[in-house]
């Protein structure tokens, strides 16, 4: 067999060898989650940093008081009117603990309310020494409501696409059903579609 | 190729390896407000497209003929873009020296990548020009491994089949050799 033909055949078998092998997500590195990494055009942590650093900067700026010191709040429903599956748990966890990092708002447990009235039941089953036991008729009432809405719009022509999200929180007084604050972020991306491959 | 002409891809090859790779910092999400406008992030590869320097060494060797087979050095330079991280046009010389040919070459490469490997495949056309006779068009399929040592440079072994088409015959030359590639 002549040399050149020996060669192709080798630099072949080796080029088809790397193509047919299994590949797996093996080789990682710890990333800083602030900085941006826009891998494909979905909702990303990075979009969610953005709407609740300015959300947690607008609401800490207003003086709104409580009944009792500071205000009370309570986490309401956060709607994701986009097509897409967006975390937002996520964003309302981030936007709550910030606040109340802030030292400006005190946060009502809602999520935690089953666990509580459970554990009130067990104390009060004569388990617990009747000094100790937490009942319920203490818990602090929530004052104003926190709730948000996620809408997107998506503009798409030929290799181009621009998505566009935005998110509106607002408190409301409990009592009065007034708002009293509101605030909303905009979010523009802009997409080339591009080759991933051959 | 003469000495003056080597130093001179050499110096070039240089001060292109020593400006600064455009990788552009991504932005971040905990600055001022608006401070991510324009800013992207692809923590993957570098830009979309680079330049890149081939400079190659290895063997060129003639087909038997009716002198018989003929082997020769073979060192030349491959200057090329790449795009998407797969793609690539590259132009080429490359000079055979006991049969005293110069090749001049334009084609394109197609990568896979397999980290740290790099497989390619290349087709280029280009004028087969001796210094004793006439020039003649050809062909040059090839292949090639390189493997990555960093962004900016890999090592690599490539294949080439010329097919050169002269007035009466086919004439054909396999090139084997080594290349250092540097990315811009």
């Amino acid at each position: 067999m002549k040399p050149g033909i020996c060669i192709t055949l080798a630099v072949v078998l080796a080029f088809a060898a790397g193509c047919v092998g299994p590949r797996a997500f093996t080789k990682g590195t710890y990333e800083d989650p602030n900085a941006i990494a826009l891998l494909d055009d979905r909702f990303s942590e990075n979009d969610m940093q953005l709407i609740a650093k300015k959300m947690i900067e607008s609401m800490a700026a207003t003086n709104i008081a409580g009944s009792n010191g500071l205000p009370v709040v309570m986490v309401g429903k956060m709607r994701n009117r986009t097509s897409e599956h967006v975390d937002m748990t996520m964003l309302s966890n981030k936007v709550r603990t910030q606040l109340i990092r802030s030292g400006k708002f005190r946060f009502a447990d809602v999520e935690s309310r089953g666990e509580i009235a459970e554990e009130y039941e067990y104390q009060q089953s004569g388990y617990v020494d009747p000094a100790q036991a937490r009942g319920p008729g203490s818990q602090t009432g929530a004052e104003y409501l926190l709730t948000a809405t996620l809408t997107a719009n998506v503009q798409e022509v030929g290799k181009d696409k621009l998505i566009y999200y935005k998110a509106t929180f607002k408190l409301t007084n409990l009592l009065t059903s007034e708002i009293v604050w509101t605030d909303e972020k905009e979010i523009r991306k802009a997409y080339k579609k591009r080759h991933i491959g051959f | 190729m003469n000495a003056s002409s080597f130093t001179i891809i050499v110096i070039i090859c240089a001060a292109l390896f020593c400006t600064p790779l455009d990788a552009g910092e991504p932005g971040r999400t905990d600055g001022p407000e608006g401070s991510e406008l324009g800013r992207g992030g692809y923590p993957f590869g570098g830009p979309d497209g680079r330049f890149y320097v081939n400079p190659a060494f290895g063997s060129g060797r003639f087909d038997q003929t009716a002198t018989g087979n003929r082997s020769g050095l073979l060192y030349g330079v491959d200057l090329g873009y790449e795009r998407y991280g797969w793609l690539a046009i590259e132009g080429g010389y490359a000079y055979v020296s006991d049969s005293e040919l110069s090749i001049y070459s334009l084609g394109s490469r197609m990568d896979y990548n397999a980290d740290p490997f790099v497989y390619y495949v290349t087709t280029h056309a280009g004028l087969y020009k001796p210094v004793k006779g006439q020039s003649n068009f050809g062909l040059a399929p090839g292949a090639g491994i390189d493997v990555i040592l960093n962004d900016r440079i890999r090592i690599g072994l490539n294949y080439k089949r010329d097919f050169i088409f002269a007035d009466e015959s086919t004439r054909n030359i396999d090139r084997v050799f080594a290349g250092l590639k540097f990315y811009f």
